[in-house]
């Protein structure tokens, strides 16, 4: 069992060999990188934002481009490695350009930027050694900075993920920190801009956290933008098969809720805001139906507006008459306070040459619309 | 016309009393008052042997609710049908005697319900309204008993006595509404 966790132990007047002490720090930093990888999603943790600067060439007329920097910042990577750039670092125009990745592409193409991270090995002599001693040796935690082809940034997600009990990566994954666009008929090439997205929608991807609860030690747990995003969103999705979110759920900045599903209070019809409908046939007496999920609290009075629209229906004789040429018409035709129908017929007999009438009871035809009132506000 | 239809009725004798249809059945738990509040009035019920008309409101605790598959001769012709056994609405059979209603002789103050036959079943139920001296008064009696004669009857004693028109609700037969 060759995937097994091996962690060292020591005791007392043991003889450490180098392999040891590695061990130990070995099984610290893959503990990290499993943390990393399997309780938190892979993107940038802290800055590295793409910066410019502009400045022009010296030539008659000047031709405008860009320097640009990476902001210092960390991110932790698919394998679950941390990568830091310690300080502002320019994008080296000469590495691009040693890339060809601009050959044949169109001046407004945008060549996604990647931070990798990468060990590298390096020597010191050690504090305290006299030269010719045995020297202690490390490794740095590097980083490379690396550019791809238009649309190689839509195709991150294909990156192999490391079997579960390995440590973090090294050099293997790509953490997108921006695009850039070159100009490679100014001699020796120039970027002309960058920024944090491309014409194809693909953008920087932020560190997260994979959890199924998250529960708040106080009373309030809180979601936040930035606000220098004002056209920022909250977006819950769902993840399909293969591990592409589609979104079910989206509340934007400004307080605009878009949701693909139905929208429901507690019950449904409550939701503050809605309007509810109910429609129907009814008779004189009836106290008419409200719309399914509103209750008599929801229509209190200063609370939700009731609409009533009515129809009576007039049947060609009244019941029970068999004979006779009947006019009917309605005599009464509404409700009370408590939306008790009140409908009355009336019907003339005007075979006879002393017409009579009879008023009876009747059924309307109605239509209920409820403005459900907001909370704290009118409907 | 989709939807349903909430049938009103008489808890004790399963006389339909009034009906709405509904296009989105209700959520909510049906109860008699969601559609008759404290009681359901009912206006100008024809009289049945005598030429007068009579309107009263039955007590919601004497009423129960149903929601069954629209059927629009009941929502416009009620009193011709009950809740049969299978909890949906059947015709009552006409023709069919009457129950005869009167008072008790030497007693303004109870009426006796006489039913043309034995009931089928023990345990008929008949329901007595009236308002003629107080609205929304009401008067109940669930028991049949035999008399010597072996004639049904069930009696109703009143508040107050005195000649009266009174909805009378025989399970099995039509309502009556009758002067005494």
């Amino acid at each position: 069992m060759s995937d097994v966790i091996d962690r060292p132990i020591f005791s007392e007047g043991q003889i450490l060999a180098a392999a040891d002490l590695q061990g130990s720090q070995d099984h610290a930093t893959d503990q990290l990188a499993r943390h990393e990888r399997t309780l938190h999603s892979w993107g940038i943790a802290s800055g590295l934002t793409l910066t410019t600067q502009h400045r022009s060439t010296a030539d008659t007329p000047p031709r405008p481009y860009v320097d640009v920097t990476l902001a210092m910042g960390m991110a932790v990577d698919g394998t679950g490695r941390e990568i830091v750039v310690p300080a502002d670092t320019r994008i080296a125009e000469a590495d691009f350009a040693q890339s060809n990745f601009s050959l044949g592409a169109a001046i407004s193409a945008w060549f996604p930027v990647f931070l990798i991270g990468r060990d590298v090995p390096a020597t010191s002599a050690a504090p305290g050694v006299f030269c010719g001693a045995a020297a202690g040796s490390h490794t740095q935690e590097f980083y490379d900075i690396e550019f791809g082809h238009p649309g190689d940034a839509a195709r991150l997600d294909e990156q192999i993920v490391p079997t579960i009990a390995t440590g973090p990566g090294n050099g293997a994954w790509r953490v997108l920190v921006g695009f850039v666009q070159w100009d490679a008929s100014i001699p020796g090439g120039k970027f002309t801009d960058a920024k944090a997205f491309d014409d194809q929608g693909t953008t920087l991807r932020y560190a997260g956290v994979r959890a199924d609860s998250v529960t708040a030690r106080g009373s309030t747990l809180t979601l936040s933008l930035p606000t220098a995003a004002p056209d920022g969103k909250f977006v819950f999705s769902v993840l399909g098969a293969a591990g592409a979110a589609t979104p079910v759920l989206t509340i934007g900045a400004n307080g605009d809720v878009t949701a693909t599903g139905k929208l429901q209070g507690s019950s449904p019809g409550s939701l503050p805001g809605s309007v509810r409908m109910q429609s129907g046939a009814a008779r004189d007496g009836i106290v008419l139906p409200l719309p399914a999920g509103v209750t008599e609290a929801m229509v209190a009075p200063g609370m939700g507006v009731v609409h009533v629209h009515l129809t009576p229906r007039i049947p060609a004789a009244p019941p029970g008459a068999v004979t006779g040429t009947w006019i009917g018409a309605p005599i009464e035709c509404g409700v009370d306070a408590q939306r008790r129908l009140r409908c009355l017929l009336r019907f003339v007999d005007v075979s006879v040459a002393l017409p009579n009438h009879q008023d009876v009871p009747g059924v309307a035809d109605y239509l209920i619309v409820v403005a459900v009132t907001p909370a704290g506000g009118q409907p | 016309m989709s939807g349903k239809m909430l049938v009103l009725f008489a808890k004790w004798t399963g006389h339909v009393l009034s009906a709405a249809t509904v296009t989105a059945i209700p959520t909510t738990p049906l109860t008699a008052d969601t559609l008759a509040g404290t009681a359901l009035p009912l206006r100008k019920l024809p009289g049945s042997t005598v030429a007068v008309e009579l309107s009263l409101a039955i007590p919601t605790e004497e009423l129960d609710v149903k929601l069954v598959d629209i059927c629009l001769q009941v929502l416009e012709n009620p009193f011709l049908y009950e809740i049969g056994s299978d909890g949906h609405p059947m015709q009552l059979p006409v023709p069919l005697p009457e129950p005869k209603i009167a008072f008790v002789s030497g007693d303004p103050s109870k009426l006796t319900v006489t039913l043309p036959a034995l009931p089928a079943a023990t345990g008929l139920n008949v329901l007595v309204c009236e308002n003629r001296l107080a609205p929304d008064a009401a008067e109940a009696q669930r028991t049949v008993t035999v008399d010597q004669s072996n004639i049904p009857t069930a009696t109703v004693t009143t508040d107050v006595p005195g000649p009266r028109t009174v909805l009378a609700l025989v399970a099995g037969y039509p309502l009556v509404v009758a002067t005494v």
